[in-house]
């Protein structure tokens, strides 16, 4: 079973090489899907720190800020740095799905299993599953749909064994670029769930990011919108960053 | 001895000298952060009383220079209820408006000090082992704070000399306690948390003796943990003294013997020594998951040194003199335990389920009791509204005669977050008790309560 990697993720960053722009026709829907992956995947490591204004349904808003850093795609650290009553928590995502919380209000670090996955992440409309490092080629079988206006339109069905809440995406990819800007959530029953859009893309040390990500709950009437900056790639993040030692500090 | 000394010496001096090799070249920024809380509780019954009206300011500093951190966290209790006991009282603030502070934590930590990889902290700290939700059997450095009895689990920070060692795979963790310090006991509750020798006894009459500040008297323990196949893997060895007394020599007298079948029953106490048993607990703990569900384990085996209690008693006049009886009231190896689980359903719900053998004030095999603690908790209104329909423990003291003999804690609340950094809370503490147990001097004590909390 694939565990949730718990990770603030390439879904998020987005993060990717200046590639050729040779997104021509003639590539598979499965083809495009490994560009994708190869582009989200690119940098060695990444550091950014986010503002995350979460709104209602009646339009009130609150707000976090927090610090991730990942290295590969299987390594994440994430540390709220606001409001004040999350301050200092901290998440820790390593490989194999283990996750780990350190909650300074009990001094203790305490393991996280893979029953959260589902569930908001801090309050948002992200879940725990669509901040997952995750290859979309790997996990996911791809349908092209339309190829009109500079994107790619595909369809999303998870493969046999991947474990998902989701029955199916629809992603436009940015087709000079591999870079996908909008998804589209349906569940099980297929019902469109969430929507998120990504903007202002911007290319950094070579790598493609979008500073700003919005997640909109279509039933709740919700939406979350993170925006990035101080964006570091390839700064080389120590190892002991992604450890329990780090996460108490 | 001697040499421990000066190797102690040499790293707290070690470590002022790393720091302030940084000192001299900058300063350390120092931030605050906290929290301002209120928290009023009134008996459903009882004259419908406060039992408890207070608010608290919590102030966290902390400031960061290159490799060393100093961080705190101290305490303004505001009592809400004057103390005023005679007139000159009406004319002191501090009986108007009785406050105190507590130093929760307060210490230094030095990272790769004083080696690469091994972090240093030194000072008043929380030191918590265990893989339990608030209450594990492994978790025994710091003495318990008992001094809200509704907030069982809570403990007192320890001044400690701590050193973590990440060397690879294994982490090893080592502590020294210099001086012991007993737990906190709740104001007008003592007697449930001392030896039942002290029935009825006045205080004035209670001598308790804390082991001398001796470096023969300190505490020490070590801990390993490490992962095997996915799950958390802990071991620990701690040598210490329990932070509850038990009770060393009790002296009393028998003016005259009225009832020959119980010549106890004109018992005079007049004095009860108390001391702090030495005991040595080797403990292992693990965490993980099976399935989707979050599971996690402990056990803590307790060596106790031979408590044995002296009763001098002295005899009516026409008797010859009695002789000192000794009572073994804790001898042999005992072990607690606890198992836990917590899950979160499609659509939200969160259960959180621990069996506990063994409350952390209970010692000695006979009187460790079986407990069930839960929580079951569901987050609505996009986060607003967090609503706890199922909290709290059930003490399972006989199975098979539970429906005489058990203890059942409910403590359902909302608690509803308007703003950023605001909290209101609103709850009932509600008890359940057949037969004698922690709980049933509770019982008619059920209260609601409700809390605020500004953090800043």
């Amino acid at each position: 079973m694939k565990k949730p990697l718990f990770v603030f993720g390439l879904l998020l960053m987005l993060p990717g090489l200046l590639l050729p722009a040779a997104a021509a026709g003639g590539l598979s829907a499965e083809q495009i899907m490994e560009r994708v992956d190869q582009t989200v995947s690119a940098p060695r490591d990444q550091e950014f720190h986010v503002k995350l204004v979460i709104t209602d349904a009646k339009g009130n808003e609150s707000h976090r800020e927090m610090v991730m850093m990942q290295k590969g795609n299987d390594r994440r650290m994430v540390k709220f740095t606001a409001p004040p009553e999350q301050r200092g928590i901290a998440f820790l995502s390593l490989p194999g799905g283990m996750t780990y919380l350190y909650l300074p209000a009990y001094k203790q670090t305490r393991r996280i299993a893979s029953h959260v996955r589902n569930q908001k992440f801090a309050g948002t409309d992200f879940s725990y599953e669509d901040m997952e490092a995750r290859k979309y080629s790997a996990d996911w079988k791809a349908i092209l749909l339309a190829e009109e206006d500079g994107l790619y339109r595909l369809e999303l069905t998870p493969k046999e064994k991947t474990v998902t809440d989701y029955g199916r995406l629809i992603v436009e990819v940015k087709a000079d670029i591999f870079f996908p800007v909008k998804i589209e959530f349906f569940d099980q029953a297929n019902r469109q769930r969430k929507v998120m859009v990504q903007e202002k893309l911007e290319q950094i040390n070579g790598y493609w990011i979008a500073k700003e990500a919005e997640m909109k709950d279509l039933q709740a009437g919700t939406s979350s919108k993170m925006f990035f900056t101080e964006v570091k790639f390839d700064s080389g993040l120590a190892d002991d960053i992604f450890t329990e030692r780090y996460l108490t500090r | 001895m001697k040499r421990l000394t000066v190797t102690l010496l040499l790293i707290v001096f070690s470590a002022v000298m790393a720091a302030g090799t940084y000192s001299t070249c900058a300063h350390a920024q120092l931030t605050w952060q906290g929290s301002f809380a209120g928290d009023y509780r009134l008996y459903l019954e009882n004259e419908q009383k406060f039992s408890h009206a207070a608010h608290r300011l919590t102030l966290l500093p902390e400031a960061r220079l290159g490799p060393a951190k100093f961080a705190g966290e101290f305490w303004l209790n505001l009592q809400g209820r004057p103390a005023v006991a005679d007139p000159s009282g009406l004319g002191v603030y501090e009986s108007i408006f009785p406050w105190n502070l507590e130093v929760r934590e307060a210490y230094v930590e030095i990272y790769d000090f004083p080696l690469d990889r091994m972090d240093f902290r030194a000072g008043r700290q929380l030191v918590p082992w265990g893989t339990g939700d608030m209450i594990s059997p492994t978790d025994n450095i710091n003495p318990l704070d008992l001094a809200d009895f509704k907030d069982f689990g809570r403990r007192l920070g320890s001044d400690v000399l701590q050193f973590t060692w990440y060397p690879g795979p294994v982490t090893v963790t080592a502590v020294y306690v210099p001086v012991f310090t007993p737990a906190r006991l709740p104001a007008g509750w003592m007697d449930l948390f001392l030896p039942a020798e002290l029935a009825g006894l006045s205080e004035e009459k209670i001598t308790v003796n804390l082991p001398a500040a001796a470096l023969q008297e300190s505490a020490f323990g070590i801990k390993l943990a490490g992962r095997i196949d996915g799950y958390d893997l802990t071991m620990s060895y701690l040598d210490g003294r329990y932070d509850l007394p038990a009770a060393k020599e009790v002296r009393g007298k028998i003016e005259e013997i009225t009832n020959p079948m119980n010549p106890l029953e004109n018992l005079i106490l007049e004095e009860v020594s108390l001391f702090f048993p030495r005991r040595r607990v080797l403990g292992v703990d693990f965490a993980g998951e099976l399935g989707n569900a979050g599971i996690w384990a402990e056990a803590a085996v307790f060596f106790p040194e031979k408590v044995t209690t002296v009763a001098k008693i002295e005899l009516p006049p026409m008797l010859p003199p009695g002789q000192p009886q000794e009572t073994v009231t804790l001898d042999k190896p005992y072990t607690k335990y606890l198992i836990g689980t917590d899950y979160t359903f499609p659509g939200g719900t969160y259960l959180n389920l621990q069996f506990l053998h063994g409350f952390p004030h209970e010692r000695g095999a006979e009187e460790l009791e079986d407990y069930l603690v839960f929580a079951l908790e569901k987050t609505v209104m996009n986060g607003r509204v967090k609503i706890t329909p199922l909290a709290g423990l059930l003490a399972i003291r006989d199975l098979n005669n539970f429906r005489k003999n058990h203890a059942f804690v409910l403590a359902p609340e909302v608690s509803w977050y308007p703003v950023d950094g605001a909290e209101l809370t609103l709850g009932v503490n509600w008890i359940e008790c057949a037969g004698d147990s922690l709980f049933s001097r509770f019982q008619e004590d059920d209260e609601v309560y409700l809390k605020l909390k500004y953090s800043f």
